[in-house]
Formats: structure tokens, sequence, C-alpha cells
């Protein structure tokens, strides 16, 4: 469909030119338009852009008061309205992309389905791609898997406000989109099986991802039509499993039941022994980055008191809690930390009291009394989709639950020495875990992941509020940079320069569901609209009835109380 | 084919210079307006004149405003005769003040040649053609007449067809001839060079307030051209540094209407034109040029052919009509 001609009155070169609209035609930004002109030695160059820009204003007229008289029918003015064009492709008929600017007076139409394609070079992606969400012309977007798998780069890096950037959503969308296209993915890649892909999500807010199992009967008929367009079915997830902490603060004969509100059946729970800990060397993760940057001693104390512990349990003495390892070390500090310094010691176990009090009740005893589980690690091969609930754990417990989770998948991948299976790890408020300032081992196994993950084959789905406050290292690793709402201030940080100046201003006025999407083959970054998940985010979202009682949760809440209480009553009769 | 032709037109004009100056003036003793004559006072109003008020009003339904613009692209001097011609161009169009746009533009390029050289094929330069017209009076002024002569004939035919079609027109500068043929129009003319009237009018004239006319008057000017019907109206009062002639405009209506019609024509112009004046920041000839005549001039300038495109092409036509002989 024509909607202009490429404009003679401004500079139109290989990288961007300006179109005038047709009087009964209109364009906005985002939209994909396609011209073409002929040139000696090229032949037919067709050209094909993004409108970032659209203006309109009257012309001919030099002041204000002239477009007062040309309110009033008295002053005559050409009404222009004119778009600025970012260059996507060139494209001549031999199939090579010569950089000569478009003819002036050229026709523009808006692009097809095809053209789009071709605009976006989603033809060359082949079958290597998988939907990323609708363009404004409610084409698909799609994403190079190339650059999200490790072949030429990978990890994706999401920046946006909490709540309204819906960072959340659009990485479990991502993998959604990566299971859904599963067939297309083995056949562009055979290395990789259906098995052979697994992703574990941390949620951190609310929740929210307790229901990935579920169909979202709320889905509405617009959002099933864009899951179909992109040729998604719109479907829950299928193969989850989820993980939450124990409930904190029981009896030492109690049944360990999860942490959680909405959902208890089919929800794991994940805990450490005092051994995983030593024999994994996580001693380190109980203590919080900053306790750890403003005391550099504490390093040794922490080594010190690991190799102690590595001796005590392999001479066969079993630690049940870490309040008991506490009891043992105290009397022992002497021996244990003959070289370390008074104050230091102090230190060390203040905040070994400290980190009793949070992690405490992640730490269970070696051999439990009524219990058939054997162990409370997590087994990610064991599902596609693993969901690792951290959302009620205080700061420190979240990262000594995300420290230990990565370093056991890392030495894990190591020892193996391929990348088969894929790990995808979706990981939220990165800014915490790897600050711009400061070093600590959970900085340093996320800059790991990110600096070698794709050899290891670990694809770290990131995403923190704000870029500038996380390690440069780990966001410019990401082959793929996704933004959604935003403050203007915040865009304007080099860290988002692949926005484009235009684009930085509109980051603040992004929807939820909206995203602008870089990746390394487009030039250009591209609006793109995700659909509201097809799984449950809530309890009321997973059921069929329409009526839902006001008091469902806490009833049910209660109802978990209430078994509580039994359990407690029979184990305090026995 | 059109440019060799041109060239040896060229040739055959003997052209061996061409001048141009940009800060040329009309010539200051063309005037538009006739030698006056004999003036009617009494049609309108009997004995003692008093100025007559208008009511405001904003009737635009078939309203319509013709000028037309123009430009002097260079001066020939053909042979040794020192005779010259004259290359211009104008162009005349038409603001609709119901659309509140312009509507029509027409452009033509002429070249005004002396009566003894016979061409009948136009000069083209670059896309421009210049149609050939003669002159008797080979001088500056003669050719320079001519040129606006064609001018205010363009504009005349086009304030006819819209009248024709009921369309009531004002046009810019004094009605031409022949008056049977420019049908519901009223001349409008901004500079007040010739006294029509009496010193004992005058008083009535420059006493005018905002919106006021005189009575109608008949101007009589030879016995070639037919009378025509006129009133003085005042569209802005002058502050006291500013010369009583400040916003005085004179209209004219052909004498073929009825004295009813132009009554009416003259109430309308009263109690419409001093509402749509333009500003002195919107134009050097304010309040006279009203703003949509502004408008219709600045867009009928951009029609023009690129002048420094045309003398280049001329000139280098001129090099290759010599290189040859």
């Amino acid at each position: 469909m024509r909607v202009g001609i490429v404009l003679g009155t401004k500079d139109a070169t290989p990288f961007e030119f300006y179109i005038e609209v047709d009087n009964n035609q209109s364009l906005q930004v985002d939209d994909i338009i396609v011209t073409t002109s002929e040139y000696p030695r090229f032949g037919k160059v067709t050209f094909y852009g993004i409108v970032d820009q659209v203006i309109s204003r009257l012309e001919g007229l030099e002041t204000n008061e002239q477009a007062r008289f040309h309110s009033q029918g008295l002053f005559d003015a050409n009404l222009t309205y004119y778009c600025h064009i970012v260059v996507t492709r060139t494209l001549a008929e031999d199939g090579t992309s010569p950089k000569v600017p478009p003819r002036p007076g050229s026709e523009v139409k808006l692009a097809d389905a095809e053209e789009t394609k071709l605009a976006l070079y989603f033809d060359k992606m082949e079958k290597k791609k998988i939907p990323c969400g609708l363009l404004s012309n409610n084409a698909p977007a799609y994403l190079d898997l190339d650059f999200l798998l490790g072949i030429k780069g990978g990890h994706v890096n999401i920046s946006g406000k909490s709540g309204v950037a819906t960072k959340t959503s659009y990485a479990t969308f991502l993998l959604y989109s990566y299971f859904s296209s599963i067939r297309d993915v083995i056949e562009a890649y055979p290395d990789i099986g259906t098995a052979n892909t697994h992703a574990i999500i941390f949620n951190v807010k609310g929740e929210d991802l307790l229901f990935l199992d579920r169909p979202n009967t709320k889905l509405s008929e617009k959002d099933r039509k864009m899951y179909e367009a992109m040729g998604l079915p719109a479907k829950p997830f299928e193969n989850v499993q989820f993980y939450a902490p124990p409930r904190p603060k029981r009896g030492q004969y109690e049944e360990i039941l999860p942490n959680t509100e909405s959902r208890i059946d089919g929800v794991n729970i994940f805990a450490w022994t005092i051994k995983e800990i030593i024999e994994n060397d996580l001693l380190w993760y109980l203590f919080s980055p900053k306790e750890l940057s403003d005391t550099s001693q504490l390093y040794l104390a922490i080594r010190m008191a690991t190799k102690w512990l590595r001796e005590e349990i392999e001479s066969g003495l079993g630690f049940h809690s870490l309040r008991s390892v506490i009891q043992t070390l105290e009397e022992k500090i002497e021996d244990v930390m003959d070289r370390v310094a008074t104050g230091t010691r102090d230190a060390f176990m203040r905040r070994l009291y400290r980190a009793e009090q949070e992690i405490g009740s992640l730490i269970v005893p070696e051999i439990l009394p009524f219990e058939d589980i054997k162990s409370y690690s997590i087994d990610w091969h064991k599902a596609q989709v693993n969901v690792v609930d951290i959302h009620r754990l205080s700061d420190r417990a979240k990262y000594f639950t995300v420290g230990a989770i990565l370093k056991s998948i890392v030495t894990e991948k190591e020892n193996t020495g391929t990348p088969w299976p894929l790990v995808f790890i979706v990981l939220d408020e990165l800014n915490k875990y790897a600050p711009i300032n400061g070093d600590s081992p959970i900085a340093d196994i996320v800059l790991d992941i990110a600096e070698r993950g794709r050899s290891l084959g670990i694809i770290l789905i990131g995403a923190q509020q704000t870029a500038s406050e996380v390690t440069h290292r780990v966001v410019s690793n990401a082959s793929i940079r996704v933004c959604g709402n935003m403050d203007a201030s915040e865009a304007e940080h080099s860290v988002y320069g692949y926005l484009g100046s235009l684009n930085k201003k509109r980051v603040q006025y992004l929807t939820p569901g909206q995203m602008f999407v870089y990746q390394p083959d487009v030039p250009q970054t591209v609006l793109v609209q995700f659909p509201m998940p097809a799984w449950a985010t809530r309890y009321q979202e997973s059921i069929e009835t329409g009526y839902i009682d006001r008091d469902f949760m806490v009833s049910e809440i209660d109802i978990m109380r209430e078994i509580e209480k039994d359990m407690k009553k029979d184990s305090g009769e026995k | 084919m059109s440019e060799i032709f041109s060239i040896d037109l060229i040739k055959n004009l003997q052209v061996h210079q061409i001048w141009w100056d940009d800060s040329l003036k009309e010539p200051v003793n063309i005037l538009d307006e006739n030698l006056p004559g004999e003036v009617e006072t009494d049609i309108e109003i009997k004995g003692e004149w008093t100025p007559i008020k208008t009511d405001r009003v904003d009737y635009r339904k078939k309203v319509v405003i013709v000028d037309g613009v123009r430009r002097i692209d260079a001066h020939l001097i053909l042979g040794n005769t020192g005779k010259s011609a004259l290359l211009g161009e104008f162009v005349v169009g038409a603001f609709n003040l119901e659309e509140g746009k312009v509507v029509k533009r027409i452009n033509e390029c002429v070249i005004i040649l002396p009566s003894e050289i016979d061409i009948k094929e136009p000069l083209t330069i670059g896309k421009a053609e210049y149609i050939p017209l003669s002159t008797n009076n080979t001088s500056d002024e003669g050719l320079y007449s001519s040129f606006i002569q064609r001018m205010r004939e363009k504009e005349r035919e086009m304030a006819y067809e819209f009248s024709r079609n009921g369309y009531t027109v004002i046009a810019d500068g004094p009605l031409q001839v022949p008056f049977s043929e420019v049908g519901v129009t009223v001349g409008f003319v901004k500079s007040i060079r010739r006294s029509y009237l009496n010193e004992s009018y005058w008083s009535v004239v420059l006493r005018l307030k905002k919106g006021e006319r005189t009575p109608i008057f008949i101007i009589r000017t030879s016995e070639n051209l037919p009378p025509k019907y006129s009133w003085y109206l005042r569209l802005k009062e002058p502050k006291y540094f500013e010369s009583p002639f400040f916003g005085l405009v004179r209209l004219e209506a052909p004498y073929t209407l009825k004295l009813e019609e132009v009554q009416e024509l003259a109430q309308f112009s009263g109690g419409f034109l001093p509402y749509i004046i333009s500003s002195s920041t919107l134009s050097s000839r304010a309040p006279e040029n009203l703003a949509p005549l502004e408008s219709l001039e600045r867009r009928l300038r951009t029609m023009f052919h690129p002048i420094d495109h045309i003398r280049a092409t001329l000139r280098k036509m001129i090099a290759q009509a010599y290189k040859e002989v």
C-alpha cells in the first residue's frame, strides 16, 4: 500500500531519509516501509526502513502569527506530514547491499509480511529463530537463536521499572516461545534434544510463577490472537517443577513444608545440609557482599572455617544445623583460627550468628526422622522448567540460594565438559548480585556465567531495574538487550546506547507488554508487544469458575495452618 | 529540439549582452491608474458627503481574492540596434476565503520584443518557455508596461471565470477592461496615487474611521474607457504619527452592475475587509495588504522557476550560440 514519497528537500542517505506522507494516508512511529530506486551498477535497489519520528507542520509559514491567520482561514500554508526513516537494509537484486541513497520522489509503501521479514533480517535467521513478540503491523518479530544460544553470542539482558516493565513476564515469555518452538530449534541445532534444554527461574516477586503449569482461564481473546499470530499455542508450560524454601521455626521432628501461600501441592522444598555446604564450598555465600567487602580478613576466616569443617565431617562428625556448627566452632575457635586476628574472629562469629538467624531455616539435618525424602537439593535435570521461589527470603538468604545454585550448575558443567544440556537462568535484580561497585563471591559467579556461560551451555536471562547499576561486563556480554518502561534519565546512560536517541525518550511511555528489543544482526532496535501469559500468574487465574470467594486465599492458608497444628499435636502426643 | 531552436533564435536575435539587476524596481512612472477625468459624486448621496458606517460581517461563501506576482528575469540587448527585449515571469492565482486556501495558480513566462521582430515559437530556457509578445514602445518602460498588461489580462480572465461561476471576486489593483467581462468583481487599489475627488471631498475621505466608507462615486477617465464605480474605505485608523492616508484604500466596481448591487458590495467591503488586514510583522505593505492577499502572493512566488538556474542556462545558451559562429 502506497503511503508517500521520498522527500527531496531533506538529505536522503543510505542510512536515513525522510518521506512525505500522502494526504489520504498516515504513518506512525515503528511502521516498516519499503521503497525502490534504480541505480546504474546495482540495478533495482530496495530500501527497507523503520519510521522513528513523524512530524507535521505548516510549511511556508515563518511566524506564529501566520499560523494564527491560517487557523482563521486567512492564510494558506502547506500542511506537511513527513517521517524520519532509519534504513535497516538495502538490497539489490543480486543480493548485495549497496550503500546508496533512495531517490527523492520514489514511491514508498508499507511493508507487507514478507517485506517485514526482509526489513528486519528474519529471512537470514532461517529456522534459527523464535518469536519474541509482535511488531506494530502485527507481524511476528523474531530473535536470532545464534545470538541467544551461545553460537555467535548469548545471554539476554532486560531493563525496566519494576511492576510496569513486565521484565519477568517477558523472560518467561521468551522461555515459553523457545520451548514451544523446540521442534524447529532441534531441527536447526541437532545437538539440542527436548530434554537437553532446561530453565531455572528465580522467582523474586510474589508467587506469580507458581502457576506456570496451569492455564490462564482469564486470557482474553485478543491475547489468544497474539499467540496465534506468532504461531505459538496459548498454553501453559508443560514440564515444570517448583521449589520453595522450607517454613522457618519448625520443631526438630516436625514435617518440613514449603514456605508458600497460594500453592503447596507439587511444590518441592530446597534446602542444604551442612555437609553439602562444605563439600561444595558454599560457606562464602552465608556472608553478604557488603560484609565481605567491609572486612577483607573475613576471607581468611571463612577459608579456615571451611577447612576445619571439612576435616570434621570427613572424620565422621555430623552437624544438624548451622547453630550446631556455631556452638562447636565457638569451643574450638582458638585452635581453628589461630592465624586470624581476634577482631576478625569476633567479626566472623558475629556475622555467622546473623547468618544463622536468616539462613538457618535453609539448613536441614542430614538424616531426617519420619521422612521419605532423601535430599532437598535442586535437581534441575528432572524438569524442563524449574521455578525457585526466593521472594520470601531475606537478602542474605537470597544471596546464599542464588550463589549456591549457580555455583553448583557451573561446577557440574565444568566437570561434564560439554555445553549440553543447555540451561537458561532467569535472574532478576542483577544490580543486587552483580553491582557496578564491589566484589563478592556472588558477583564473581554471575560474572563468570556472563563471560564463560556461552561455552558452558549456561544462558543468563538477566534483568534489573537499572542497568547502569550493574557491572558493565555482565550487561555488555548479553547479545540481546531488552528494555521496557523506565525513567528517561536512566535511559541516558551509555549502557542504553543501543536504543538510539529517539527511543531513549520513548522508554518512559512504554506500557506493560511493550519492549524494545535489540539484537546484533538487526541494526535498529524494534518495539514489540507480547501477550499476557497463557499460564496463570495467580490462583484465581488458574481455576475455571467465574466467581471467586474474596476470602478464598485466606481460607486456604487457614487450612494449611490447621494441618500444621494437627501435625504438631500428633508429634507432641508421640 | 526546443533548446537547439532556442539557441538558433538567440543567434538570430543577435543577443550579445544580458543584464539583470536584482535591485531593479518597477519604473516609477508606470501607473496602474488612469488619468483622472470626470467624477460624479452625487450618485449615492445628493449634496454634502458624510462617512457611511458599515456593519461587521464575516461572509466568506463563494468569495475569492485574485492577484498576481511578477518577476523580471533578464533584459537582452539585441544586436547593435540598442533595442532590448525583456524576459519575465508572472503567476496569477486565487485565494478562496471559504476554504481558506489558494485554489488556483497559473504561471506564464513571456519575452517582450520590439514589434519589428517577428517570432512565433517560444524561447525555451531550461523548463521555462518564454512566449513571444510584441510592443511598439521599445523603451524599458514600454517593455515593462506590456509585461504588466499581460499579467493584468490573465488576472482579469481568472476573475471573470470565478465570477461566471457565481463567485464574488476581490481583485488586486484597478479593474481591467473590458468590464463586460469582469462580472461581480471589486477592484482593490492599495496605493492612493491619484486624487479623483475635489479637495472639498478629501476632508470626508481622510476623516473616515475603521470600517467607514465614502459614498459611491463614478469615475469617467476617457472616451475609450468605460466608467466605473468607486469608493474609499478605511481599513485601519492611523496613529497620531502616521499619515492620514494610512489604512486607506479605494475600491472599484464595474459600471455594468446596478447601483444597488454596488452598494451591497460597498457595505460588504466595509464590514469585512478591515477585519482581514495583515499586520506590520506579516507584510511590509500592512495594513492595506490583506492577510489572504499576502498569503496568496507568497504562495504564487513559490511557483517561479528557479532564477539562478534560468540565468545560468541562458548564459550558457548564449555562449553556445556564438561558439558556432
